[in-house]
């Protein structure tokens, strides 16, 4: 799945949302390249082994403050939004599932963990599992909303140019 | 008739008086009022409850250099011997967590353990933020220091703070925004150790996962010294019983358990079931060949008397003069049975080949000389020891003294009394006896004493030649009994937590505090470097250390963040102030950080920092004041370099890499070197003493069979390819003290070799009985003593009527 997206971050201690428009690339067994364009440039790589900034042609591992099982729970389970596996989604969160016409909305409440962070998660789109926006609700008050737009979907295997964005 | 009739006072007596013995009257009382005296010092030293030292490390005197390196490492050690680790694994996560919060519920209700950690308290991030938080500009990590330093440093901060904003992943330290929007706070946080190895905080436990299990840390500490044996079964027991109820009660849980007591209660109670097993297999051993001997059980329960007493007044003595008894003196202490009983069977032997017409006095007289230079000799081998600075070495020759001399006491005062009769059946000679006359025929059929001389000069040079290429081994390692499954668990808790090494540590002193503090910053930044360069394969560090530097700050380093932090701010205001204000914060936001830095905080104390709970974790490595310094210690991961770590430290002053078992392994090889001169002087000694006695010629002959004995025990050995160490060095001793009794009793013989020869048979086999067959030990020390005993005494035994007077 390659997208362009725009996320729109509302943070309680700031007077207004912060907006950031970029590429987005999922691929199945690799993870997500999340590519900053505004309002600075960054290329940030997210695979099951963990959360990296790619600088000077590296990938260098970040470390957000915070603690690590959380962030890697988390992780894990935002690469699982785009994978589709319901089954494993159903370990982390309790799901529920509204359609209406041809557009559907997937409600997660997080178990476990992940509920210390995460109020909830909306994830909705239009028929084809084609995936329109990811709304994320901190138990902070803090809230993120990702809109995906000319989006594409493939089924072939990844390009070697784009498997090299993960190494 | 003797060559030579030695200018001694029991001769003189004897001439004197010929069927009297000198203080016959007196002396049965005389010592029986000794021993009422020492039964009732006996029994308040049992009421004052023993002190009896198990720990192997307390032997060791400390390099008189070094006094403070070994308090710290004392200090250190005593707080690490205390802790215990168990690792609590299930399949499930539910279930390990359950498990370990159950057992350390179990530990917490006990009062033989004290700090049970298995939580790490939500209240504990609470802490940090109280204790730290105010500081965030004067106590940061090296990475924010270094970007102060750059010449954009507001615009990096500022580019920093918008990616953790505009990142995809939530920002956990959003509440912080508002008082710290830089986040310098969570910068420090992040830049904190981390546990060791691959543990993580998951949840608030310690948690590690490996091939699908998920274990657990659960951090105990005993509320008393590990190494009081007393305390050891019980404790042990309450552990087992623990582990067993968690396993039983939760399915699929399996626990991991570590920590040096767990080793030295192993060890302890592997020794104490050695000593009664072996000690009841001699027994019964000893038993048997005296029945063969004397026929009678009375003549038994006299040869015990002696030792009895002995090993009492031993005992009892020891204990007033040191405040504790160490296990090995005790151990060596059993070989007292094997040279006290000398005396005793000098005497019965006499007693048993005797005819109808015995006096015990008589008996006395004829042995008196014999025993009585026995016992000298023994004891100015022993008086070599006690000059020695090795404090376990000055125990067992107090012990040892006292106790020969106790027993000597015994047989000397009461014997005559206790075998006044003639023995019943004097008729046929004693069984035992058959051997001891084939060997002793079989020694008159040698050649001539010159070729003898000659034989041994060559034996001795043999001996000679092949101890040059003698190999030594002074690693403490090899001396302990380390129980095979322990060591397998505590490897594998090792690899699963990545642990520290407790002996190989780093130690920094300083005069002050600051001066510590500021020391200790300068170590950790080379440390930190060279963690930093030398990355495995793996992408983990070849080096994992733990240092308080990040935590307890130096006033200096203090000063300068916070002027760098003020710099910043003031040069930066206006970027930093239309940055924030771009982001959303409040227009204020910039004028807030100046006025902040403006205020200059004055810092916390070590004192307040070690009653905070921040502390809790590394407060160990905080030694306080030793001495007139302050000492704090830098852990290192297992697997280090040694030569690499600390060749880093030899510009610094007052920071010293620590290799204990290094350290240990010097004494040892130091201790060794010294009583192996210790044990020549012993020989010079006694080689003394027998020339004022006897005349060179005999001197030498008495001498020469314990010598010979000993070189020939460390040629076998070392062609056999055994080390040796300081242990069998002390037992070298042991063999003098022994093998000269043989010989001199055998030199006093006048014409009765053969009552010698029993008598010198029984006590060497009851040496051999209760103390070679400590060759049989798992405990490596305690085996290397044994065989020892057990060549040296043979050999000892065979080359003893050397000495005999024809």
């Amino acid at each position: 799945m390659r997208s362009d997206f725009v996320q729109t971050k509302k943070i309680s201690v700031l007077k207004f949302p912060l907006i950031t428009k970029g590429h987005f690339l999922y691929a199945a067994d690799y993870g997500v390249i999340w590519k900053i364009n505004t309002p600075f440039e960054a290329e940030l790589v997210i695979t099951s082994a963990g959360y990296f900034e790619r600088k000077n042609g590296e990938l260098l591992a970040v470390t957000p403050a915070g603690a690590k099982p959380q962030i890697q729970s988390y992780l894990n389970a935002f690469l699982l939004l785009f994978s589709g596996r319901f089954e494993e989604l159903q370990q982390l969160f309790s799901l529920s599932f509204l359609q209406s016409g041809k557009d559907w909305v997937v409600g997660l409440t997080p178990k476990g963990r992940l509920a210390k962070v995460i109020q909830n998660i909306q994830l909705s789109g239009s028929l084809a599992a084609r995936v329109k926006n990811l709304s994320i609700k901190e138990v902070n008050g803090d809230f993120t909303q990702i809109q995906f737009h000319d989006t594409a979907y493939s089924t072939q295997s990844l390009s070697e140019a784009d498997q090299k964005l993960f190494q | 008739m003797t060559q030579h009739t030695p200018p001694n006072h029991s001769a003189k007596l004897i001439k004197n008086s010929s069927n009297n013995f000198p203080l016959q009257n007196i002396l049965p009382v005389f010592w029986l009022s000794i021993v009422v005296v020492l039964l009732v010092a006996t029994a308040f030293i049992f009421n004052r409850g023993l002190q009896i030292e198990t720990n192997l490390l307390s032997l060791l005197p400390s390099f008189k250099e070094e006094v403070l390196l070994q308090k710290s490492a004392e200090r250190f050690s005593s707080q690490v011997s205390r802790r215990l680790f168990f690792l609590v694994g299930n399949k499930s996560e539910k279930d390990s967590r359950s498990a370990a919060l159950k057992l350390a519920g179990l530990f917490e209700n006990s009062a033989h353990f004290s700090s049970v950690q298995v939580e790490v308290k939500s209240q504990q991030l609470k802490a940090w933020y109280d204790f730290y938080f105010p500081y965030r500009y004067q106590i940061m990590s090296a990475e924010m220091r270094n970007l102060l330093n750059q010449q954009d440093a507001a615009e990096q901060l500022l580019l920093g703070l918008q990616k953790q904003l505009y990142s995809p992943l939530p920002l956990y330290s959003a509440q912080l925004l508002k008082d710290d929007p830089l986040l310098f706070f969570p910068a420090f946080l992040a830049s904190l150790p981390k546990p060791p190895g691959k543990l993580e905080v998951i949840d608030g436990m310690l948690t590690v996962r490996e091939n699908g299990m998920n274990y657990i840390l659960v951090n105990v500490s005993l509320s008393d010294d590990p190494f009081k044996i007393s305390l050891q079964p019980q404790i042990s027991g309450q552990i087992t019983q623990a582990l067993a109820v968690v396993e039983s009660e939760i399915s699929g849980t399996s626990i991991l358990s570590s920590g040096v007591f767990r080793f030295v209660a192993a060890a302890s109670a592997e020794a104490q079931r050695e000593v009664s097993s072996i000690g009841l297999g001699s027994l019964i051993g000893i038993f048997i060949l005296m029945l063969l001997t004397f026929r009678s059980p009375r003549q038994i329960l006299v040869a015990v008397l002696p030792i009895v007493i002995g090993i009492l007044a031993a005992f009892t003595v020891s204990s007033f003069v040191f405040p504790k008894l160490h296990l090995l003196t005790l151990v060596f202490g059993a070989s007292l049975i094997g040279v006290s009983i000398d005396y005793a069977f000098h005497y019965l032997v006499k007693h048993r080949m005797s005819t109808a017409d015995w006096n015990g006095w008589l008996g006395l007289k004829a042995v008196f000389s014999a025993v009585t230079m026995g016992l000298i000799t023994s004891i100015l081998g022993y008086a070599g020891f006690y000059l020695t600075p090795f404090p376990v070495l000055q125990q067992i020759a107090v012990f040892s003294s006292v106790g020969l001399l106790a027993a000597y006491g015994t047989v000397v005062c009461w014997f005559p009394v206790l075998m006044k009769h003639p023995p019943e059946a004097v008729a046929s000679k004693p069984l035992t006896m058959l051997p001891v006359s084939w060997f002793l025929s079989l020694f008159g059929k040698l050649p001539r004493q010159s070729f003898m001389t000659v034989g041994m000069l060559l034996v001795g040079m043999g001996c000679v030649f092949s101890l040059l290429s003698v190999q030594y081994n002074d690693d403490i390692r090899a001396l302990e009994n380390i129980s095979p499954e322990l060591k397998i668990e505590e490897e594998k808790i090792r690899s699963l937590t990545g642990g520290l090494d407790i002996s190989r540590f780093i130690v920094v002193r300083g005069g002050t505090v600051e001066e510590l503090l500021q020391r200790q910053e300068k170590a950790t930044l080379l440390l930190k470097n060279y963690a930093e360069s030398n990355i495995l394969p793996s992408g983990e560090s070849k080096l994992y250390f733990q240092s308080l530097a990040p935590i307890l700050v130096s006033k200096k380093t203090q000063t300068e963040n916070l002027g760098l932090s003020k710099n910043v701010f003031i040069d930066g205001t206006q970027k930093i102030t239309q940055g924030l204000a771009e982001l959303g914060f409040e227009a204020d936001s910039g004028k807030r950080l100046i006025a902040e830095v403006s205020q200059a905080q004055q810092s916390f104390t070590v004192k307040q920092w070690l009653e905070s709970p921040v502390s809790e974790a590394l407060g160990h490595l905080w030694l306080g004041q030793i001495d007139s310094e302050y000492v704090s210690l830098i852990m290192l991961s297992n697997g280090h370099d040694p030569e690499e770590i600390s060749s880093m430290f030899q510009q610094l002053s007052g920071v010293e890499y620590i290799n204990q078992l290094e350290r240990f392994s010097a004494l040892f090889k130091l201790y060794r070197e010294e009583t192996t001169r210790f044990v020549a002087l012993a020989y010079g000694i006694v080689f003394m003493f027998l020339l004022w006695k006897y005349r060179f010629r005999k001197a030498v002959i008495i001498l020469v069979p314990p010598a010979l004995a000993t070189l020939l025990t460390f040629s076998i050995m070392t062609i056999s390819g055994q080390s040796l160490n300081i242990f069998n060095i002390v037992a070298a001793l042991l063999i003098l003290g022994i093998g000269v009794d043989y010989t001199i009793f055998f030199a006093e013989s006048n014409n009765e070799a053969e009552a010698t020869g029993l008598a010198i048979m029984l006590s060497a086999f009851t040496t051999l009985l209760s103390f070679g067959l400590l060759f049989l030990s798992q405990t490596p020390a305690l085996a290397s003593i044994g065989l020892t005993i057990t060549l040296g005494i043979s050999f000892s035994l065979l080359l003893s009527p050397l000495a005999r007077t024809t």
